[in-house]
């Protein structure tokens, strides 16, 4: 093969460039926003989700939720988690107010008392019902809490093996986390998370999550219909199968008001 | 084959110097396990308990970190972000999976109507009212000697671990380094606040600094001593410096073969070597003591080793089997550092045996030592000693018999005083910080009851609540017992708190459903980093019980475990069990039935010897008669333990089998010689005269050896060893003393033509 002409060599070199010089904080940025759009305006959204618990040690348990979300303007939205199982825990419910502006409220309903709590913030962050989920993993995430920083294209993990991802790294602004970053994969051509690696200070892997099964709704929105987050220092894992995923059925503000959290089913 | 040695010296340096190497190289597979759990073997039904155990809870890798302020007065704003800040510091940490304080502590309470589980410290501090944080967190029951010292002017900081354990040592550093550097980093800034560190990772470091610690002092200090005391007894360059090559050629090739065999060493099996090149030394030394005498009456080099390995080879191959045999019998122990020690130094002292009758008879070919007059001179003094001895015979039999067994009834103060804290001496940091603990903060001696309900979610039932309960409560009146840590204080808290705050309503929830759903609600609450499987587990079908205890002797820790047990027994039906672990319980438990275990192996080795002996002497009588001098020094060194010391940790357990080898060494050469003068017609009187002349002057270098060689590891750190060095040291002194005052007079009473 005839070596090119270098003047030939540098103009292809120029033409892989960006029209506009972009830092990878802005291009990073700019996926999770392209994602976050693509996902808007979705009205709302109800589903049911199996969770399987293992300690990595033989131990296992489940635990089932009936899950309602419901968008708002802005990138605020409001949640309501049902506990279907275990049985002695049957009916409990969580209501979440995210905000724009992160300042988000959650309340507890315990049906055996007949009454509603509040939750401390800090609860979002930690394990939710002994599995290896965090509340904040598998609700709804504001962009806002995090810096986001384009680390390099590359091939899709596993579950979306022959496309094309973007390796972006995702920082928390506030610490109390567990975890000191992460490394998300979104395929390039619809912008779905597949994987996400949790790692701590010393940069070891703690947690990884991966999602699988990704079907399209509404011929718009997709949703994984699995969800698997393995601990790399335990051995534990949690998988989060969702079912019955539904969209539009027509959920209003007042569904998820506080004074009605008692008589959510 | 002595021929070959004496003939061709060269070429067997050459060859033992390859072989032993050869042997060597496997050093550079040799591992360190600074793990704890390396005393236990693995199916020690109290291990696999803890580790089913654990199975179900989380595992406790733990490193406690107190935090005392000089003035008594935590609950100032710098202070407390100061305790924030090293709680937070966990997810900098490596293999940290949490941490607790109460910086993070979630507490539940009523305002007003309204429950709340919320942090006991708000973000900004600047604003809260401390003096009102200090009152609650000063009443919580739930934080007072755990958290926060029953005062309240200490605090603990808990950091959670998870280690891997694919490399424990490298592992363990990279904790320990990132905690010291957090410690540090919290010293500087506040000068004035005490801080100790304890917990089970902080004592796994300890093992293995003392190991490190061991490794670099003890082992150049005994090579030291035994140099010096070579040179005293021979006065030649040439004859210390073979006898010592061998002996560090053994150790090294001992060591080797571990390494090759995939063995790791801890801070008990480490002293093997030291062992082996005291033990080692006196075949040497009976070697070239013979060949001195040869070379005295003027024989050339050859003929003087040739005559020197003709009267000892015999014994010497004789005394090494029988050490073996007594090493060998530490495989009965329960722990398995010590069959490692036990097995290595049976090794070491076969490999010396080999270099002592190929490498240092070689040796003395090429570069013959210089025969030492002194050495002649302590033959003449060891000669007027045993004389005096079969002088007042009469009377010296009778009172050594005496003194044998007024001692030995001191065997019956011995107590089991295991207690990990006081595996260290005094003055290393683990146990000057771990006693701080203890005394200002929590116990750091506990005890765990893992109890099962009936299914997921049974122990919401307020039936086994309320058993848990009322076990909790009476574990709680025992006097051993500080603090009692379990599910039924978060649930009675959260049901008072659910009621805004009445004390009457401290108590049991009265439904399974509001029991489970209280506790949802505050596991909702924890922050990362916490939960709450330490006490009860992942489907919520077992609670674990942890109860600090105070300071007090293994022996004590089963009887309480026992009456713990029989409370249960008589107060729960009968399905239901609470069984105890914890690292105080297994080491409370090895100590008892490494005893146990190795009186087996201690007959074993008994009878080996005893039929050995008889054989020897060609009399059943004189046989066992002799095992007297044997076993009285063992029996009169744990009597005047019991007199002195009084507790006895598992190490001592091995003490029986690793003398009785030895000790009876010197038996042997006796023996040999008298039998020998015996058969060639000589009278008892005579014959024992001869034997002691022979090797009277060898017994005494090589038991003085020993003692010191073993002395040398009460310089260790690690209470084990120091104890372990200490008694066999006593020992072997009492057998020298029992060989020249016992051995003679038995064998004129009983020995008559």
């Amino acid at each position: 093969m005839k070596p090119l002409p270098l003047a030939i060599a540098l103009l292809g070199l120029f033409a892989t460039l960006p029209a506009r010089a972009e830092t990878p904080e802005q291009k990073g940025l700019a996926i999770i926003q392209d994602a976050e759009k693509r996902g808007e305006n979705f009205g709302d959204l109800s589903a049911e989700a199996q969770m399987l618990i293992r300690n990595g040690r033989g131990g296992e348990a489940r635990r089932s939720l009936k899950i309602a979300l419901l968008d708002l303007p802005g990138a605020a939205s409001k949640s309501l988690t049902v506990v279907e199982a275990p049985k002695d825990v049957k009916g409990t419910a969580l209501l979440t107010h995210t905000a724009a502006d992160a300042s988000d409220q959650q309340w507890i309903y315990l049906p055996a008392a007949g009454r509603t709590k509040r939750i401390a913030s800090s609860g979002r962050s930690g394990p939710f019902m002994g599995s290896e989920f965090s509340f904040d993993d598998f609700s709804a995430q504001s962009t806002e809490r995090y810096r986001y920083k384009w680390l390099r294209a590359a091939p899709c993990p596993a579950p979306a093996q022959g496309e094309r991802c973007d390796l972006i790294e995702r920082i928390p602004k506030e610490s109390g986390s567990g975890y000191a970053r992460q490394e998300i994969w979104m395929d390039q051509a619809q912008r779905r998370l597949y994987q996400a690696d949790y790692y701590d200070a010393q940069n070891q892997r703690i947690k990884t999550l991966t999602a699988e099964g990704y079907r399209q709704y509404q011929g718009r929105f997709w949703r994984a219909d699995r969800l698997l987050m393995s601990n790399a220092r335990t051995g534990a894992s949690t998988s989060l199968e969702w079912s019955d995923i539904r969209f539009g059925s027509g959920l209003r503000e007042a569904d998820f008001d506080l004074n009605r959290l008692g008589s959510a089913r | 084959m002595s021929g070959f040695v004496l003939g061709r010296p060269r070429l067997v340096l050459l060859l033992a110097l390859l072989l032993t190497l050869l042997c060597a190289a496997g050093v550079k597979d040799l591992k360190f396990n600074p793990d704890y759990r390396a005393f236990f073997a693995a199916d020690n039904p109290d291990l696999i308990a803890l580790e089913a155990l654990e199975q179900r809870f989380s595992r406790a890798e733990t490193v406690v970190i107190a935090v005392a302020p000089a003035d008594g007065e935590l609950f100032t704003r710098e202070r407390l972000e100061a305790i924030r800040a090293l709680t937070d510091a966990w997810s900098r940490l490596p293999y940290a999976k949490g941490a607790s304080s109460i910086s993070n502590y979630i507490e539940a309470r009523a305002e007003g109507d309204d429950l709340l589980a919320e942090p006991l410290l708000p973000d900004d501090l600047a604003q809260a009212d401390l003096a009102a944080i200090a009152r609650r967190a000063k009443a919580d029951e739930r934080l007072s000697g755990g958290l926060l010292s029953v005062k309240g002017d200490v605090a603990g900081v808990y950091l959670y671990f998870e280690l891997p354990h694919q490399n424990p040592p490298v592992e363990l550093n990279a904790v320990r380094a990132a905690v010291n550097a957090e410690v540090a980093r919290l010293r500087a800034a506040h000068p004035e606040l005490r801080i100790a560190l304890g917990g089970v990772l902080m004592f796994d470091a300890a093992l293995q600094e003392q190991l490190l610690r061991d490794a670099s002092t003890l082992y150049p200090l005994c090579f030291l001593v035994m140099t010096a005391l070579l040179f005293a007894f021979f006065r030649s360059g040439s004859a210390t410096l073979a006898t010592l090559s061998a002996m560090s050629l053994a150790v090294a090739a001992t060591f080797g073969l571990a390494g090759w065999a995939g063995l790791a060493i801890n801070p008990a099996s480490l002293t093997a070597g030291i062992i082996i090149l005291t033990i080692s030394i006196a075949d040497a030394v009976h070697l070239l003591t013979t060949f001195a005498a040869e070379r005295a009456k003027g024989a050339a080099p050859r003929a003087a080793m040739a005559a020197s390995l003709r009267i000892n080879g015999r014994t010497i191959f004789l005394t090494t089997l029988v050490n073996a045999l007594g090493f060998l019998s530490m495989n009965f122990s329960d722990s398995p550092p010590y069959r490692d020690l036990g097995n290595l130094v049976a090794i070491g002292t076969v490999l010396a045996w080999l270099l002592s009758i190929s490498f240092v008879a070689a040796w003395t070919q090429l570069s013959p030592p210089r025969v030492s007059p002194s050495a002649l001179r302590q033959v003449e003094l060891v000669k007027r000693f045993v004389e005096a001895v079969i002088r007042q015979r009469r009377w010296v039999l009778p009172l050594a018999l005496l003194a044998t067994a007024g001692l030995s009834a001191g065997i019956a103060l011995n107590r089991f005083g295991d207690n990990y804290v006081e595996y260290f001496t005094r003055g290393v940091e683990f146990r000057t910080d771990t006693e701080f603990i203890n005394e200002r903060l929590t116990g750091m001696q506990f005890i765990e009851y893992a109890v099962e309900a009936e299914g997921p979610g049974g122990v919401f039932e307020p039936d086994f609540l309320a058993r848990i309960d009322a076990y909790s409560d009476w574990l709680k009146q025992q006097p051993e017992v500080r603090r009692v840590a379990s599910l039924v204080d978060i649930a009675k808290r959260l049901n008072q708190a659910m009621h805004g705050d009445d004390p009457a309503e401290r108590r049991l929830p009265a439904s399974r459903e509001e029991a489970a759903q209280h506790l949802l609600f505050y596991e909702m609450s924890l922050p990362s980093g916490q939960d709450l499987t330490h006490i009860v587990d992942l489907d919520k079908s077992a609670v674990r019980l942890t109860v600090l205890l105070n300071t007090i002797s293994s022996s004590e820790l089963e009887a309480f475990d026992q009456r713990a047990q029989a409370w249960v027994a008589s107060h729960w039906p009968p399905p239901m069990k609470a069984r105890s672990s914890g690292i105080s319980a297994l080491f409370a438990k090895i100590a008892r039935s490494n005893f146990q275990s190795m009186s087996s192996g201690m007959l074993t080795a008994c009878a080996l010897i005893a039929g050995l002996l008889i054989w020897l002497s060609r009399s059943l009588k004189l046989g066992l008669v002799s095992l007297l001098p044997n076993l009285a020094p063992i029996a009169v060194g744990f009597g005047i333990w019991g007199l002195t010391v009084g507790k006895m940790g598992m190490s001592l357990a091995v003490v029986a089998s690793l003398t009785i080898g030895i000790v009876v060494d010197d038996t042997m050469h006796v023996f040999s010689h008298y039998g020998a003068a015996r058969r060639r017609g000589a009278t008892p009187l005579a014959a024992l005269r001869e034997a002691y002349a022979d090797v009277g002057a060898a017994l005494w270098v090589t038991s003085a050896t020993l003692v010191i060689g073993f002395g040398v590891l009460a310089f260790s750190n690690f209470l084990l060893t120091v104890h372990l060095g200490l008694l066999t040291s006593l020992i072997l002194a009492l057998a020298l003393i029992a060989e020249f005052v016992l051995t003679p007079t038995l064998l004129l009473w009983l020995d008559r033509d």
